[in-house]
């Protein structure tokens, strides 16, 4: 069944980086919202997040290929708030 | 410390310290700093290519048979740009390649000057990793760390795109080894034996047993493991298209390669199976079929060193992230021998000849054993893609490890003739066969120029029908025989090879096969043999794109 899941990436401060994961993300072809990339956490890493509505296969399927990504550090999957509002 | 050198130079002193002793490449403006430094580098060897496309097929075909990673240099803007298939050939097919590209000057970066091409960008989504390098003080260690990126985990093309002032600019040199390959996260935890116990417990229970194995076998050296895991549960092994030489041909276990161009027996023992061990493969569409149709009685354990391929293309019941060779060799202890005679016997029952009617008598099975008879199996083969790449696939006796190389997952056509070049590199006492149909051998011939002038010997074999035979093929079977711009005009290919200097023999039938072939492979140099086919030969059996292994097709449908 599918859930609206918030994804979090935490990746190496990189532009290119970045743009790798966003390019696992794209290719999956998924439907996105509330994408957002922040740099309050760890000194020298950004946290990307993300709300993705898939099945649960395809979600870990995802978060392999991320963290397949060089300089991704961690990649995590966690139910999300938006949709137990909705 | 060694003094103050340019980028040029440490780009060069980095290679040798790693290793590196042969590079395929093309200069231009934006690399010449680092082509300069190489002047004066005469252990770095430079193999001059006529186009950049054949310098990453040359890279990607050295380290697929050295098992090292393969070098290719371009300089910005086309050079780079037409690295890009050849890039993404290695992507495809897990080969490590490092890709040096030459980029223009820091000040003139994201202007649109001549030659600029963002080539990090355009080459993100088919490399593992890539950098533009911002100073001169980073350049060797982001060479090293991309090298050490290449070979660890599942391998891969890795690139790196240096300014023109950064090779000019002066730092010191420290040499420094490459730090030792990491294991991905996941398959880097220590083995889990509860999960190889249930993998032995799958295989104890099993009545109709099968193995398929992938190029992951050749790329972890596991041959030795996986024929003791074949052997002592009697389990009959399947070798997908880029397994093909992971598990000896003529061995009684051997069935034959899956798929799309597999043999009937293959996949109707697929479709039978109870348990199918996958090692080192990623159960992709030409190998499946339609997935919903596929194996639908087997529990599937899927063994693979990324960890993101683990049940990605069909559901699973056991998955393990590992080095297939670690991973095999932990599961023998705890697999019990047994046999499967009546499953054996099911699928040789399954088994049927080929009755094949091509004009000359040239059939592909009379070639390829010619040439497995002339050659006594001491060669390389690298095929490239379309109609004679199954027939080699399913046909060629194919004995020795890693003894056949063709661009798999990407289907590059024009990937045999300059990746057969660096098969020679890797292998030089040997004679490297590459075998092309007339359509891709006639985008990279420009390479037999190469070849030439560098010394390598490669003998190329051309199966010619006059078409681009396997789209001609389906144009046949699934677009009413309308012949839509698949006939395919060639030069005299004899008189091409004179031009170049090299001798050349067509072929019409049978009994001419052996000779030229002979006198080919034991000539001094690279030389040609066309081999003049049936012009509407199809390859069999087929199953129809997106269709099921079950339903093969074994002649063309009316």
């Amino acid at each position: 069944m599918k859930q609206a899941r918030t994804v979090t990436v935490r990746l190496e401060e990189e532009l290119l980086t970045l743009g790798r994961a966003c390019g696992v993300l794209r290719r999956h072809n998924m439907p996105i919202r509330d994408f957002a990339v922040v740099s309050n956490g760890q000194p020298g890493t950004w946290k990307l997040s993300c709300v993705i509505e898939a099945e649960d296969a395809a979600l870990q399927g995802l978060v392999l290929q991320i963290n397949n990504v060089i300089g991704v550090r961690e990649t995590t999957v966690t139910p999300s708030f938006l949709s137990e509002v909705s | 410390m060694s003094g103050l050198l340019t980028g040029g130079e440490i780009l060069c002193r980095t290679l040798l310290d790693a290793g590196v002793d042969v590079l395929f490449g093309y200069p231009g403006g934006a690399i010449m700093p680092f082509y300069d430094a190489l002047h004066g580098h005469p252990g770095l060897r430079h193999i001059l290519v006529r186009h950049e496309q054949a310098a990453a097929h040359a890279a990607d075909g050295y380290a697929r048979a050295s098992n090292r990673v393969g070098v290719c240099v371009a300089t910005s803007g086309p050079g780079a740009t037409n690295l890009v298939t050849g890039l993404a050939t290695a992507h495809m097919d897990g080969s490590p390649v490092l890709a040096i590209t030459g980029q223009v000057s820091r000040p003139m970066l994201g202007r649109d000057a001549f030659q600029e091409t963002d080539v990090v960008g355009v080459t993100a989504p088919v490399t593992k990793h890539n950098a533009l390098v911002r100073d001169v003080a980073e350049l060797a260690d982001v060479v090293r760390e991309a090298m050490a990126i290449a070979v660890e985990g599942r391998p891969g093309p890795v690139l790196v795109d240096v300014p023109k002032d950064v090779q000019n600019q002066k730092a010191e040199y420290e040499p420094r080894a490459i730090r030792p390959a990491r294991a991905p996260r996941e398959a880097g935890r220590p083995l889990n034996d509860d999960a190889l116990r249930e993998v032995a417990r799958l295989i104890a229970a099993a009545e109709r047993p099968l193995m398929m194995i992938g190029r992951g076998i050749i790329v972890s050296g596991a041959y030795a493991e996986v024929r003791a895991l074949a052997e002592r549960a009697g389990m009959p092994v399947i070798t997908t298209l880029l397994g093909i030489s992971a598990f000896p041909q003529a061995h009684a276990l051997h069935l034959g390669m899956p798929g799309m161009h597999g043999e009937v027996h293959v996949n109707k023992a697929i479709q039978a199976a109870d348990v199918i061990v996958g090692i080192g493969l990623r159960f992709d569409d030409r190998v499946t079929g339609n997935t919903a149709t596929f194996a639908p009685r087997a529990k599937i354990v899927h063994i693979d060193i990324d960890a993101a391929a683990i049940g990605r293309n069909v559901p699973i019941a056991v998955g393990i992230a590992g080095d297939a060779k670690a991973v095999v060799g932990r599961l023998l202890t705890f697999v019990e021998p047994r046999d499967c005679p009546r499953w054996k016997e099911e699928i040789r029952g399954l088994m049927r000849s080929r009755e094949e009617v091509f004009s000359g008598g040239l059939t592909p099975e009379t070639i390829l054993s010619a040439l497995a008879e002339v050659t006594g199996g001491r060669t390389t083969i690298v095929s490239d893609v379309g109609q004679h790449q199954m027939w080699v696939a399913q046909r060629y006796p194919f004995q020795r490890p890693n003894s056949h190389i063709t661009s798999g997952g990407l289907g590059a056509m024009g990937f045999a003739v300059p990746a057969a070049m660096g098969v020679h590199l890797a292998r030089p006492d040997e004679p490297v066969w590459a075998i092309s149909g007339d359509g891709g051998f006639q985008m990279n011939m420009a390479e037999i120029a190469t070849m030439i002038q560098e010394g390598l010997v490669v003998k190329l074999a051309i199966f010619n029908n006059g078409y681009l035979g396997m789209v001609r093929q389906w144009q046949q079977f699934f677009h009413g025989g309308r012949y839509a711009s698949t006939p395919i005009w060639s030069p005299d290919y004899v008189k091409l090879a004179a031009a170049y200097g090299i001798p050349g023999w067509r072929i019409k039938s049978a009994g001419e096969i052996e000779d030229a072939l002979r006198r080919a492979n034991q000539s001094a140099g690279p030389a040609l043999v066309e081999l003049v086919i049936e012009q509407e030969a199809n390859v069999f059996p087929m199953i129809v794109p997106g269709g099921s292994l079950s339903e093969p097709l074994e002649a063309a449908p009316v």
